[in-house]
């Protein structure tokens, strides 16, 4: 199993944002989680990730709870914008995030860098970058370190439409390398160009908006 | 646990960091030079370690303290607020547990406590060679003052500060926890040493147990209470702080990642 949520609610000052949410992820693939802003998506997805905590039901990730402190293994996440450190350069805050695990090379991470439309010699501290190159930024970070799991929220915000194709194929190489996306956007075309399944976040609610077969 | 003491050693182990601690005991030793006619008296070591006894005057020595305890309480807060409140999703995910992470930031703080402070001490001790002056008379001494030696008044005050330190900076990090504000936290833990200090002056007997009032190592020397004292009470303080905070992130952490500042999360 690779996402396991039973029964999950969660209240946020008063406001139950997910009312009883059972959701489970058991193959490999590109799911999509459409739903008007302010529906709950980046509350579900900061909930697998083990930032936020269920107030009642569990979630688990490959097996292992998640929460109370305890992250997800073997896993990567874009959140908003992600706070580098301003004073380094984007090559050095990749590799000063990357040696927390210690699995990725600088090769690798040059590559990444790359990947994503930046360039890993650009000496320039982060702190002149624009919200766009922070944002490819923010995605090489999630994908860096190849998860098993990898959590996208809103990744196209902010980004031209060269970054939204090149993040297009990054999230199909990753399919393809057998690697499970959960994505959440409200552009309808990411939705149909990239997703084998969509749910709708709705009232507190998760439901299958669209199936492949 | 070894990479993330890394991580946090890579980003607090900073030109800025490291030279911001030596000027402000710079910053102390000239003031007290100043208001002693240009010198410090007794020699080398005895110079040296003079400008570190604080407070013996209240009003006069608690400000002087605080000018030193400000940097480490400032660096350490821009840290604790850029990881908790806009790195959390980098970082924190990464190590695996939040407690790993929070432990791991606890013992680089206080290396750089115990790397800083010795910095200062060398400033202290350069200090001593320019303004030390063995005929001064100037200044009415404690008697503990003249009778220790200057190394033993040194390696004294380098432990019971370490510790001091250590604790106001580690209870301004779980005021941060609790109120997701630095600057609040910071003035809260200001106003506990001046309360403690004040309580120091007014019940000497308990003393040895203020730990955040270690650092000001001339209380304890007027009254005479042994050096041991000091350190046992501040380990016990210590011991007591991390567990607390260790509690508080285990339980709290959707609270402080989100804040009291509506940064969200
Ligand atoms: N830190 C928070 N405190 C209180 N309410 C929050 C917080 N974060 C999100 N919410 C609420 O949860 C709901 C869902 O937010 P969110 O998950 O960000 O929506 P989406 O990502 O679908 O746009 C919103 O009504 C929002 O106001
Ligand atoms: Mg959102």
């Amino acid at each position: 199993m690779i996402v396991e949520m039973v029964n999950v609610t969660k209240d946020m000052k008063g406001h139950k944002i997910l009312n009883g949410i059972n959701f489970t992820i058991e193959t490999p693939g590109v799911y999509g989680v459409v739903g008007r802003n302010g529906s709950g998506k980046s509350v579900l997805f900061k909930t697998i990730a083990g930032l936020l905590q269920p107030t009642i039901g569990n979630v688990k990730v490959f097996g292992e709870l998640v929460g109370k402190g305890s992250f997800p293994k073997d896993f990567g996440a874009l959140f908003d914008t992600p706070g580098f450190v301003p004073r380094y350069s984007a090559l050095d805050n990749l590799k000063l995030l990357a040696s927390i695990k210690g699995v990725v090379k600088e090769e690798e991470i040059r590559e990444v860098i790359k990947v994503v439309g930046l360039e890993p010699d650009d000496r320039r501290p982060v702190r002149k970058y624009s919200l766009g190159m922070k944002q490819r930024l923010g995605i090489a970070q999630a994908i860096m370190e190849h998860p098993k799991l990898l959590v996208l929220d809103e990744p196209m915000n902010g980004l031209d439409e060269s970054g939204v194709q090149e993040v297009r194929k990054v999230i199909n190489e990753f399919k393809s390398e057998g690697t499970t996306v959960l994505l959440a956007s409200h552009n309808r075309e990411d939705i149909e160009l990239l997703c084998d399944q969509v749910y709708l976040m709705e009232q507190g609610e998760l439901r299958v908006f669209r199936e492949d077969v | 646990m070894i990479n993330l003491l890394r991580y946090h050693m890579k980003i607090f182990f900073a030109p800025f960091t490291l030279l911001i601690v030596p000027l402000v005991y710079a910053l102390n030793a000239l003031t007290v030079v100043s208001i002693n006619q240009g010198v410090l008296p007794g020699d080398l070591w005895h110079a040296a370690a003079f400008p570190l006894y604080i407070p013996i005057n209240l009003k006069f020595d608690l400000p002087r303290w605080f000018i030193i305890l400000l940097p480490y309480m400032m660096i350490t807060t821009l840290y604790v607020q850029n990881e908790l409140h806009h790195r959390f999703s980098l970082t924190l995910i990464r190590s695996g547990n939040a407690l790993l992470w929070l432990n791991s930031m606890i013992v680089v703080i206080i290396k750089l406590i115990m790397v800083t402070t010795l910095a200062g001490f060398f400033v202290n001790l350069f200090a001593g060679v320019l303004f030390g002056d063995t005929q001064s008379n100037m200044v009415q001494l404690l008697p503990v003052f003249t009778d220790s030696s200057g190394i033993r008044l040194m390696i004294g005050e380098y432990f019971m500060m370490i510790l001091s330190i250590s604790i106001s900076v580690l209870l301004n990090i779980l005021f941060i926890l609790f109120i997701g504000h630095g600057g609040l936290a910071t003035l809260t833990v200001i106003i506990l040493v001046s309360v403690s200090t004040v309580t120091a002056f007014l019940i000497p007997p308990i003393i040895p147990w203020l730990p955040l009032n270690s650092g000001m190592a001339a209380l304890k020397e007027m009254n005479n209470f042994p050096l041991a004292y000091g350190l046992i009470s501040g380990c016990v303080a210590l011991a007591i702080l991390v567990a607390v905070m260790n509690l508080v992130f285990k339980y709290k952490l959707e609270q402080i990642l989100i804040g009291n500042q509506g940064r969200g999360l």
